[in-house]
């Protein structure tokens, strides 16, 4: 997977999804909205280049192997130096989480899959301005 | 679920407030992070007051949405200007833009007069907002759930329609279609790249559906190159018009999903020109057509390897009936050209390609019994015997014998076991008449008699072909089925000349063969 060094300037997004097919269609419109990408297939990957490049945000499936989006988004959570990073969460349609479960996590947003890519940038914009505002 | 607090049910029901309120409240407003939307009273008067202001509001509005949410509490929006009150805290924020002077019914006027009445009101709206929600939910899941079932019915029939991979360019061209149907494209297409390699039938094909907005040849192009160029597996493709050659060509937006065989791009699906509502490529689109292509893969190695064993099996029968030929010089390629024979009456009498290949196997194995009859009474030069002339006579029940354990061969055996049936029930072994005799059999056996009669046998010279041939219209309705004496007689000859020139060659030089 080429992940580049994330150049100053545009905002880096971090993509995890175990289909390969969600990346590449999530990071081709990421992209194309400007923002430099970075790819996980698994939520340790993600976790390790969270760790690594500390992007702006985040986009993760949440059945992945190795470790979940869930899991994933609580280590997030639980270390101060990756705690501030928004999640946004691809589940699948009627997969319900309580706001408890939520509350242990980085989870700011739950998306149901299957998902419209302008949709879903619109949310990532609307989420990493409001980041900045606040 | 956003955008559902403007669904028709919430506006309904904040009109309906906002005009009951009037004396209280000038608006409601409502903001889910991106948009605010302002609800008006219907009341002029009121309305009056809020109009020169409206923008103002918003704008207000905007600037302290943080500020209201965490007041929780009536705010100035600005000085002299009328308060607001945040009703939710979650999710979409709701409030009320309120009346700022007294009205002649005497209301309360101040925000902290106003708190408890408009927080009642926004917790009713806020649970109506909620069933709006769930109610959005379930038509959501429910188009979702229905969305779903044709995938999985795509899939399913799909699946099942692996099965019959004897044409898989059809099979491609039918899943092709059902890609476009399901998912609301403009066109689709399944493109598999030249390969000589490739026993499958699928190479170099090219299937479309729906309106294509290029022709041809420029898409067979283009796809080509797009798929040659690949050496990734993970390779895929969301083409952008102005960015990509392809896209540029169909003018939308394409998606392409690599089709592998052992880890090499060896074709796409390739789709684009979404219609209705949302042009837009979702990633169930991706999902379905990544899950098509993965089904491709199997079905063009499931084909490339039915190829190849109905190749070895036609292969098996052939070295049979050449090492059966090579008994007896006389009848070397005898075989050969009988199946040539069949398959040109057959094509000659409106069987389809599959019926004239099953001809084709059958003539080549037609005398495969003879294995069973001594040699000495097949090549006797001479008269033979009655004895002998039975034991000749038991060459298609052997030969048919001999087949029938291979499955699926039925109409093969039929050629094999009939091809000495007469049409007047005067032949052998089963004696059947007319058309109680299976085609096939009727078929060969104009091929088996010409060829006979058109070579060198142990007991006679070849006839010369004008004779043959007048032999076989005389004999049509006696020993042949009459239905195929004439055409069987307009055949052009000239490829069967060519064979038995070349056999006769063979046989002058048996050990070239040998040596080969």
């Amino acid at each position: 997977m080429d992940n580049p060094n994330p150049t100053s300037g545009a905002d880096t997004v971090l993509i995890a999804d175990d289909e390969p097919h969600i990346r590449h269609l999530v990071g081709t419109k990421l992209k194309m909205a400007g923002y430099t990408v970075l790819v996980a297939s698994n939520g340790q990957d993600c976790l390790d280049l969270a760790r690594e490049h500390h992007p702006e945000l985040i986009v993760t499936d949440y059945q992945m192997p190795v470790l979940s989006g869930f899991e994933m988004s609580q280590a997030l959570a639980a270390d101060h130096d990756t705690a501030s990073i928004p999640v946004i969460l691809l589940t699948a349609r009627g997969h319900k989480l309580s706001d408890d479960d939520l509350a242990t996590t980085s989870i700011r947003m739950v998306i149901d899959k299957p998902f419209g890519p302008t949709d879903l940038i619109n949310r990532v914009k609307g989420m990493l301005e409001q980041n900045k505002a606040a | 679920m956003q955008g559902s607090l403007h669904k028709p049910l919430i506006d309904q029901a904040t009109q309906t407030f906002v005009n009951r309120c009037a004396e209280l409240v000038l608006a409601v407003w409502s903001y889910d992070g991106r948009s605010l939307l302002l609800q008006e009273t219907d009341d002029t008067q009121t309305r009056e007051h809020l109009a020169p202001h409206a923008d103002q509001l918003a704008q207000a509005i905007r600037i302290k949405i943080d500020e209201l949410v965490k007041a929780g509490r009536p705010i100035e929006l600005a000085p002299g200007q009328p308060a607001a009150w945040v009703a939710d805290e979650q999710g979409p924020t709701l409030g009320f833009i309120m009346t700022p002077v007294p009205n002649e019914r005497g209301a309360p006027q101040t925000a902290e007069q106003l708190a408890p009445v408009i927080k009642a009101l926004a917790w009713n709206l806020n649970d109506l907002r909620k069933s709006d929600n769930s109610l959005f939910a379930v038509e959501d899941l429910a188009e979702q759930l229905g969305k779903s079932y044709e995938n999985i019915t795509l899939l399913y029939s799909i699946g099942r329609s692996m099965r019959s991979i004897a044409e898989p360019v059809r099979l491609a061209q039918d899943i092709c279609e059902q890609i476009r149907l399901t998912q609301g494209f403009g066109w689709s297409a399944v493109r598999f790249i030249a390969n000589d390699m490739d026993a499958s039938g699928l190479s170099d094909t090219c299937v479309t559906s729906g309106e294509m907005p290029c022709d041809d040849v420029l898409f067979n192009k283009a796809t080509h190159q797009l798929i040659t160029e690949q050496h990734d597996k993970h390779w895929r493709k969301l083409l952008q018009v102005g960015q990509d050659e392809l896209a540029d060509l169909m003018r939308c937006e394409v998606i392409v999903e690599p089709i592998l065989h052992d880890e090499h791009v060896i074709g796409a699906v390739i789709a684009g020109g979404k219609t209705g509502p949302d042009s837009e490529a979702t990633s169930g689109d991706t999902q379905l057509l990544d899950a098509i292509a993965g089904f491709l893969g199997a079905l063009h190695e499931n084909a490339a390897r039915f190829t190849e064993q109905k190749n070895m099996f036609i292969g098996s029968l052939e070295a049979v009936s050449t090492a059966l030929d090579a008994k007896d010089r006389y009848t070397h390629g005898h075989s050969e050209r009988v199946a040539w024979l069949g398959t040109q009456l057959a094509e000659a009498v409106g069987l389809d390609a599959e019926e004239v290949e099953r001809i084709r196997i059958s003539g080549l194995v037609h005398d495969v019994g003879k294995i069973g009859v001594p040699e000495a009474v097949l090549c006797k030069a001479g008269r033979l015997t009655d004895d002998e002339f039975d034991q000749i006579k038991k060459h298609p029940r052997i030969g048919y014998n001999i087949l029938k354990g291979i499955p699926n061969i039925d109409d093969v055996l039929d050629g094999v076991l009939y091809h000495h049936e007469r049409w007047d029930g005067r032949g052998y072994p089963t004696r059947l008449a007319g058309e109680a005799i299976p085609l096939y059999g009727r078929i060969l056996a104009v091929a088996d008699t010409f060829d006979a009669m058109s070579s060198t046998r142990s007991y006679r010279q070849a006839m010369p072909r004008e004779k043959v041939l007048k032999e076989i219209a005389n004999c049509a309705g006696s020993q042949f089925d009459p239905s195929l004496t004439d055409p069987f007689i307009n055949l052009d000859f000239s490829a069967y000349d060519a064979m038995v020139a070349r056999h006769q060659g063979d046989s002058e030089q048996p050990a070239k063969d040998l040596a080969a």
